[in-house]
């Protein structure tokens, strides 16, 4: 894999050293970083494995063994049983967890949508910001985007494409930097589209694709060897132990205390493992049938199948080279002296004609999400099966790191981290990507998580479709059994505290 | 620099295919910002759109610059006969040619690398056309003057779309330098 840029120069020598460059290159003024400067708080490192469904991992019980390493892990770790994602794919998902709202608020809710005006401010990384130096990484170009909305409160925004093979992404260039969600928005979705409709630019576009792909078929051929299916895409070509390599030095060159968020691809489609775990599940571990959704896209069940297979051998790819980073967390120290969070920002989902993440079905697939916590030098595992949400990773590392919950977070501080277990809890997620961000929410799925049930609500007048759905996950965690029809109390309960958090989203919108 | 001056093209041609070119990148831009704009509606405010049509505009105003000083700076190097002499009508022929050949090369262009017959047909086919348009203006008179008289036409809009670009153009230096 190691290839030589120029006499002595290995190309993950390479990686390494400009992985080092965003330091000095983005580094916010040492000046504003005065007050960060008490070394005896913790680190908080937040890692964010994008699309990683708590379904498919076998920590939470899939039959399959996708995820041995992280099990491993977690014997020093805390492992949430019930966490949920607030949105549906990366837009309103990262947002949640870097806002510490809900996609309500921050209204992110379409593809290539960004937190609004109101709410920029309002982030992690300002809420840190007085005591911690920060740090953002995202490989995924939609979630690289709301980095840099944050980018004020950023000490260091490391570059998306530079831990990847290939980098031809024109927004991320240094002359775009001060206005680089203008220029993706214009150049990446626009003028130059790589393969979705027509480009705006009429002679240019086609060229620019040209020598795209010309790169991606070079950069298969040189690094390819190893991914029966492809090289790892997100966009951009890469490969996983670069980018893994490429978070360990980003790691190790951090000085405390730091907040730290690191925000990986993989597993998020297209799924392509490496050679080792290729064809690992062709077979068994299924999870049983389920009927087609009306609002599914109808997808065959061999489809479905096949590609939960996929999903599943990227998950153990992805889980066997993610362990040298858990390693270094350990053997480095950092471990002792840092809280570790390891989530995702929403789920993916295998069933009832579905497939992928871009759906307005709201079962446990898509919103039941990992999230494991390690707290500095914990020696033994722990278990807490408290209903958690996305939003209160925000208000829990504020709390950690002893500065004050904003007023703004919608969350609230983990149970095992200073936050007590709250059995009346409702957690919600939310699906509006055909909604306006500036309207009262018409075209949106929203579920209510309470006391092991589930109540989701789909109101897509456009398609003529609105219907409750509630389920019992405690003697029906495959949410087969639609218990609405018979109204139960709960389902009712439930129905009016749904309804009437729908009515308090959507009032500031009315006129 | 009598030279150059005597290999380039009358500046007056060169405007007239600039025209035209102009023209077509910024129509073309246009028609795909409007095809976008329900969706940029959703989560854009009216400033942000703006801002993108500002990208796009003076891009489109780069890329007609580059097309006219490619053709110019082709009509430079090859004998006269071939492009130099005139330059007016055949930078149309290439330009509006050129074009068509564009977008069907981007509507058949998607994930892979084309063969390099594909390829090959999608250079030979328009530069075929563009040699038979060529040589049917040279012979047939009337057809050169109908394309100089759509081309006259078409060179209004230097003045709506230039001075678009321009603006655009500062609108972009100013967002990344501030």
């Amino acid at each position: 894999m190691k290839t030589q840029l120029s006499q002595g120069l290995s190309r993950r020598d390479f990686l390494k050293l400009i992985s080092l460059t965003p330091i000095s290159v983005f580094a916010r003024p040492l000046s504003q970083l005065a007050a960060a400067v008490n070394t005896e708080a913790p680190n908080i490192i937040i890692i964010v494995f994008d699309a990683w469904s708590a379904s498919n991992v076998s920590l939470y019980g899939y039959p399959r063994q996708t995820m041995p390493n992280l099990e491993r892990f977690v014997e020093n770790a805390t492992v949430y049983h019930n966490h949920f994602s607030a949105g549906t794919f990366t837009v309103p998902g990262t947002s949640s967890l870097i806002t510490g709202l809900h996609p309500w608020s921050h209204r992110a809710l379409q593809l290539g949508a960004g937190i609004i005006a109101e709410h920029v401010r309002h982030n992690i990384f300002s809420a840190l910001s007085a005591t911690h130096s920060t740090l953002g990484y995202a490989q995924n170009q939609l979630a690289d985007q709301l980095l840099y909305q944050t980018d004020h409160y950023l000490d260091t925004h490391v570059p998306n494409g530079s831990l990847h093979v290939q980098n031809n992404l024109v927004y991320s260039a240094p002359l775009f930097n001060k206005d680089a969600r203008m220029a993706y928005a214009s150049f990446e979705y626009r003028i130059f589209q790589k393969g979705v409709g027509y480009d705006a630019s009429l002679f240019l576009g086609p060229l620019y694709r040209l020598l795209t792909l010309r790169d991606r078929l070079r950069k298969t051929a040189k690094y390819g060897d190893n991914y029966p299916r492809g090289l790892p895409d997100t966009a951009e070509l890469f490969v996983i132990n670069d980018v893994v390599d490429g978070a360990i030095e980003i790691l190790k060159n951090i000085q405390m205390p730091t907040l730290a968020y690191l925000h990986f691809h993989p597993p998020h489609d297209p799924y392509t493992p490496t050679r080792e775990f290729f064809g690992k599940f062709a077979k068994g571990g299924l999870p049983p049938d389920k009927p087609v959704h009306p609002l599914s896209g109808k997808i065959s069940k061999m489809s479905i199948r096949k590609q939960r297979g996929f999903y599943d051998e990227y998950i153990a790819s992805w889980d066997s080279e993610v362990a040298r980073l858990f390693q270094f967390l350990k053997e480095s120290g950092l471990a002792q002296n840092s809280y570790i969070f390891v989530t995702s920002d929403h789920g993916e989902i295998f069933e009832r004609g579905e497939l992928g993440h871009w759906t307005p079905l709201l079962y446990d697939p898509v919103v039941h999400v990992p999230l494991v916590v390690s707290r500095p030098g914990q020696k033994a595992r722990e278990d807490v099966h408290a209903f958690t949400s996305s939003v209160d990773i925000l208000p829990t590392a504020a709390h950690l790191s002893g500065n004050l919950i904003p007023a703004w977070a919608e969350g609230k501080i983990l149970p095992g981290l200073g936050g007590v277990e709250d059995e009346g809890r409702s957690v919600f997620s939310l699906d509006a990507k055909t909604n306006s961000s500036f309207t009262p929410l018409v075209n949106f799925s929203i579920s209510i998580t309470h006391d092991h049930h589930r109540l989701a609500y789909y109101h897509y007048p456009k398609n003529n479709y609105k219907k409750y759905e509630f389920y019992d996950l405690n003697v029906d965690p495959q949410e087969l059994n639609d218990l609405y029809p018979s109204s139960p109390t709960v389902a009712i309960e439930m129905k009016d505290e749904l309804l009437q958090k729908v009515e308090e989203i959507n009032r500031p919108y009315r006129r | 620099m009598q030279i150059l001056k005597n290999r380039f093209p009358h500046r007056s041609e060169i405007i007239a295919v600039l025209g035209v070119s102009v023209f077509v990148c910024h129509s073309w831009s246009i028609r795909d910002f409007l095809n976008d704009l329900p969706s940029l509606m959703l989560y854009f405010r009216l400033a942000e759109m703006a801002v993108i049509f500002a990208y796009m505009m003076a891009f489109a105003l780069l890329e007609s610059l580059i097309v006219t000083a490619g053709l110019a700076f082709a009509a430079a190097i090859l004998p006269s006969k071939w492009l130099r002499d005139g330059f007016a009508y055949k930078g149309f022929i290439f330009v509006i040619i050129g074009s068509i050949a564009a977008y069907v090369f981007q509507k058949n262009l998607r994930y892979e690398f084309p063969s390099t017959q594909m390829l090959m047909l999608n250079l030979v086919i328009p530069l075929a056309l563009i040699g038979f348009f060529i040589a049917a203006s040279h012979v047939w008179g009337p057809l050169q003057k109908v394309l100089l008289d759509i081309q006259d036409r078409i060179s209004i809009m230097l003045y709506v779309y230039v001075p678009i670009g321009i603006v655009s153009f500062f609108v972009v230096v100013f967002r990344n330098l501030f």
